[in-house]
């Protein structure tokens, strides 16, 4: 036995010390905060998600809190945070989600989720890649049938063509509408429609979409489509917004003077290009920021103690727009805000930052839905000043 | 079993200095910066106390967890030291048995035992020296946080975590992640390197001159085996992040099987007394 003491030694301790180190380790738990509902509907916060850091530690934490609790950032094995890493994107949009659950073979390769469009009864996945051609790559899959079909079509380029991209794809009729957005060397970024035959494979019209803010010496235009948080969903519209640039009469052309951005909608069905009214026109000083919800149209612009939402239904042209204050929900300023499925939601926040609280909002008329306070979980007494709370996220994985 | 035992033993004791050694250099250094640092800082502050009758210091108090930190152009030193010994001990392990003045080499393979139990000893026994060496420093950590309660007075000393003394040195935090899923995953992607070195260094013994390029030709092949998934699949590809990983792990999994087979096969077959 004395022979091998060694041994003995060796392994005792390396299985006693480093086994000890992490039984201590899983016990050393950090604070749970969590988000608990006060009142209101809790399945419109099921996929909200805070992330933050907690600074209580001499390295901070990062971490996400939810209904469930806190999931710290360290506690995840490093594999698991890379494999989560690596398509961020899609984490939080519901409708990629949902098809990747359900069609996950047709789902393989596709992560440029502009491309999708799907209804009731077919799934379509457009797709364009630039060599001394356009390729066009498109596939459909039958809901029912689970018939898929693909085909690739080819469209002549021009040298200068830098980028072509798959910005929206739709369904009218028998037709496929593919929506491309070509980049160039020399020019300002155009607008293609391709409207296809999926049954024949064969490119039925294509035209190219103007927007009435075009460039000249004295402007640059930048034009792009607002998204919509569900892309995959059958919609008549598309929204084009346009950023007109003065530049420089002399001297530095790379800084603009002055701006006006724009919004025009798009109908496919009628093909008709129409200006958005001239209230939803705005220049420097005026961070509205836009989000496309179905026919809904919002503008939203947050400050610090208060929130202006208007709204605009591209189908019927009705308008209207809500205000809210900090204090009308009970915190001292807005920390975070985001329009989603026509709700507004707010994380609001105390000047002395012991009180944080989650509010949902109807985005259309500000009826409260749902209120929730950042607390922490069980019966540990860690402040909530440990907290550096961060923004807003949804996550649908 | 018994013969492997008795092998794994016999490299124990063969490397037992050495460790000895690494451990003592190890503790004399840390010890000795950390009763240095933490000396001085209480006096530092004990002669600020004097000065201002007793009122206060204008230092803010003491944390292990900081004091750690602050030692840690210290710390790092003997813990490379011994990283780069044993990775140096991975090829003499084998090698000291040719070259030593009575080539041991052929005593060990005229062992009346399966010639397995000789690669398998020599493994078991640098993840022995590489795991004691990893608990030793632990139980220098605890031993210190211990002597810093000690020399410390209780109002110069302000409660830090033991989990943030281990992150605040690069080179701990690294060598014990706090996850145990993520000790498993290095420590396993460590032993399978080594795995692929002995093979490599029984591809040169095995076959002399041109054993040289097998031998790296090996360690590349394997390297590119093991990457592959990750670069040319990438995690944005046609498969799914999680199965490139799943790819990535099954690849480790062949890697260690070929290998292992290998240099029981070299070891059996090719290397003759």
């Amino acid at each position: 036995m004395k022979k091998y003491m060694v041994t003995i030694i060796a392994a005792v301790l390396s299985v006693a010390v480093i086994g000890s180190y992490y039984v201590y380790g899983a016990m050393d738990k950090m604070p749970e905060y969590t988000l608990m509902t006060v009142s209101g509907d809790e399945s419109l916060v099921e996929h909200l998600y805070i992330d933050g850091h907690y600074q209580a530690r001499r390295k901070s934490e990062y971490f996400t809190l939810s209904l469930n609790g806190t999931e710290y950032q360290s506690e995840r094995p490093w594999i698991w945070q890379e494999i989560s890493r690596s398509r961020s994107w899609l984490r939080s949009m519901e409708d990629i989600q949902q098809l990747y659950r359900d069609e996950r073979g047709f789902m393989r390769g596709k992560v440029e989720t502009d491309g999708f469009y799907q209804d009731e009864h077919v799934i379509i996945y457009a797709k364009m890649s630039l060599s001394r051609n356009i390729r066009l790559h498109l596939e459909t899959l039958n809901k029912a049938t689970r018939d898929a079909e693909k085909f690739q079509l080819s469209i002549p380029a021009e040298p200068s063509q830098l980028y072509v991209h798959v910005a929206d794809v739709q369904l009218v009729g028998d037709e496929v509408y593919i929506m491309a957005i070509y980049g160039y060397r020399d020019k300002t970024n155009e607008f293609w429609l391709y409207a296809v035959d999926p049954s024949a494979g064969t490119i039925l019209r294509s035209e190219k979409l103007y927007v009435d803010a075009e460039a000249d010496a004295q402007f640059r235009v930048y034009t792009d489509l607002l998204s919509d948080n569900q892309v995959t969903v059958p919609s008549d519209y598309v929204v084009f917004h346009t950023r007109q640039e003065q530049v420089g009469a002399s001297g530095n052309k790379e800084t603009p003077t002055s701006y006006v951005n724009r919004l025009f909608v798009y109908s496919y069905p009628s093909g008709s290009m129409v200006p958005l009214p001239e209230e939803w026109a705005h220049t420097e000083g005026e961070d509205w920021r836009f989000q496309l919800d179905g026919t809904i149209l919002y503008r939203m612009i947050s400050r610090d103690s208060e929130i202006v939402v208007v709204h605009y239904d591209l189908k019927t042209g009705s308008t209207g727009s809500i205000r809210v204050n900090a204090e009308d929900v009970g915190g001292d300023y807005f920390h975070s805000v985001e329009l989603r499925n026509g709700m507004l939601y707010v994380l609001s926040l105390s000047s002395t930052g012991e009180e944080n609280s989650v509010h949902v909002l109807d985005a259309t008329n500000g009826e409260k839905r749902y209120e929730g306070e950042i607390t922490v979980k069980g019966a540990s007494q860690e402040p909530l000043l440990d907290l550096w709370l961060g923004g807003i996220m949804f996550l649908y994985d | 079993m018994r013969n492997f035992g008795k092998l794994l033993n016999y490299e124990m004791r063969r490397l037992r200095y050495v460790l000895a050694g690494l451990m003592g250099l190890t503790a004399f250094i840390q010890l000795g910066t950390f009763l240095w640092k933490t000396t001085g800082d209480v006096a530092i502050r004990q002669e600020q106390l004097a000065r201002s009758n007793g009122a206060e210091t204008f230092l803010p108090d003491m944390t292990f967890a900081e004091l750690m930190n602050s030692l840690q152009g210290w710390f790092i030193p003997p813990v490379f030291l011994c990283i780069a010994v044993m990775v140096i001990y991975v090829f003499l392990i084998w090698y000291r048995d040719w070259f030593s003045r009575d080539t041991f080499i052929y005593r060990l393979l005229m062992l009346p035992a399966a010639r397995r139990n000789i690669y398998l000893s020599k493994l078991s026994a640098i993840l022995l020296s590489v795991f004691s060496l990893l608990a030793f420093q632990l139980v220098l950590i605890v031993v210190l946080r211990w002597l810093f309660h000690v020399i410390v007075p209780a109002e110069f000393r302000e409660h830090s975590y033991f989990a943030d003394a281990l992150l605040t040195n690069q080179a701990w935090e690294l060598l014990l992640p706090r996850n145990l899923w993520d000790f498993l995953f290095s420590y396993g992607l460590g032993t399978l390197g080594v795995i692929v070195v002995f093979t490599a260094i029984l591809l040169e013994r095995s076959y002399r001159g041109v054993g040289i390029f097998y031998g790296i030709g090996y360690v590349v092949l394997a390297f590119v085996a093991l990457m592959w998934p990750f670069v040319f699949l990438g995690l944005s590809s046609f498969f799914y992040p999680s199965e490139v990983a799943a790819i990535g792990l099954f690849m480790a999994a062949v890697v260690a099987v070929v290998s292992l087979w290998l240099g029981f096969r070299l070891l059996h077959r090719k290397i003759t007394v």
